[in-house]
């Protein structure tokens, strides 16, 4: 059993590791939320349907980064994901790099559900079934919701451009 | 490119690309790995056939313990009571419901005097107060 726990691990600590980080935006505090979401799966490996440990695993992590957020201080103030160094020249000159750096900037903006469903569907490629399963929605939600937040990043895009 | 090429979602898709799926670190992963070791094996549907992971030195004397334990259980069953034994809980068990018996027929007995009188006495109260002739009568009964 060990050695399928292992897989997964391979399979799936990626996708667990971006959405906390998205979520939580501070390494260490995504690091321990994946953690809880594999114990959670080691202990429960028996009764989670093998079709189903993705799903499982990425509702199991963001429930625990969004308790996290629920425990953390109204006021504290979270370093952004993106790195600091980078230089953000003139807006003529924005590069395809920082307008992606500006992007996952605008995603950690988002509101929940919008910004995991944007990790999930547009970065990790789930299927909107899967999403949806992720997420507790429907799949006309998921599509409605995503819209939404398409428009979010757009509109927020459209500002820094020239 | 200018901002009405944002209004629909191929940029949008071109940007989002580049966002791919962040390696974990490897910290997370020796983390990750450490969990079946950590979490032994309580999880496991299976762990009762599996043998526990103790050293192999402290295998003998937990063998050995085995026996000790067995005489120490039986030790400790309680003892078989004997034919007379049984016998004589079975005579203490009449007497006490003997006894049980005649001290219900008794307080039942007692009851109904109470009871009686006390009903008697309501009803004759009721009675003389409207009709004075059941005093005379009842009375006239008693003598």
């Amino acid at each position: 059993m060990s050695r399928v726990f292992r897989k997964w691990v391979d399979e799936y600590q990626d996708q667990a590791w971006t959405l906390a980080r998205y979520l939580l935006k501070d390494p260490a505090e995504a690091q321990d939320a994946c953690q809880e979401a594999f114990v959670k799966l080691w202990n429960h490996q028996d009764s989670v349907d093998p079709e189903k440990i993705r799903p499982w695993l990425m509702k199991v992590t963001r429930n625990g980064c969004l308790d996290r957020l629920r425990r953390r201080h109204p006021t504290e103030e979270l370093q952004e994901w993106h790195q600091p160094d980078v230089v953000r020249g003139p807006m003529q000159g924005m590069q395809q790099q920082e307008l992606g750096d500006r992007l996952k900037s605008s995603i950690n903006g988002l509101k929940e559900p919008y910004r995991s469903l944007v990790v999930l569907r547009d970065i990790h490629q789930h299927s909107y079934e899967e999403v949806a399963a992720v997420l507790e929605l429907n799949l006309p939600q998921v599509k409605t919701y995503l819209h939404r937040a398409r428009k979010q990043l757009r509109e927020q895009l459209a500002e820094v451009r020239p | 490119m200018n901002n009405e090429n944002w209004n629909d979602d191929a940029q949008l898709d071109a940007l989002m690309e580049q966002l791919t799926v962040e390696k974990a670190p490897a910290s997370l992963t020796r983390r990750l790995k450490a969990i079946p070791r950590e979490q032994g094996r309580a999880g496991s549907r299976w762990s009762w056939l599996t043998p526990p992971q103790f050293p192999r030195w402290a295998m003998a004397p937990a063998f050995a313990a085995i026996p000790l334990l067995v005489v120490a259980v039986m030790l400790m069953q309680p003892r078989q009571p004997s034919a007379a034994e049984v016998e004589q809980a079975r005579q203490d068990l009449i007497v006490a419901f003997t006894y049980m018996d005649k001290v219900g027929v008794r307080t039942g007995s007692e009851i109904q005097t109470i009871l009686g009188s006390e009903l008697r006495r309501g009803v004759k109260d009721t009675l003389s107060e409207h009709l004075p002739f059941t005093e005379q009568s009842l009375k006239e009964e008693t003598t």
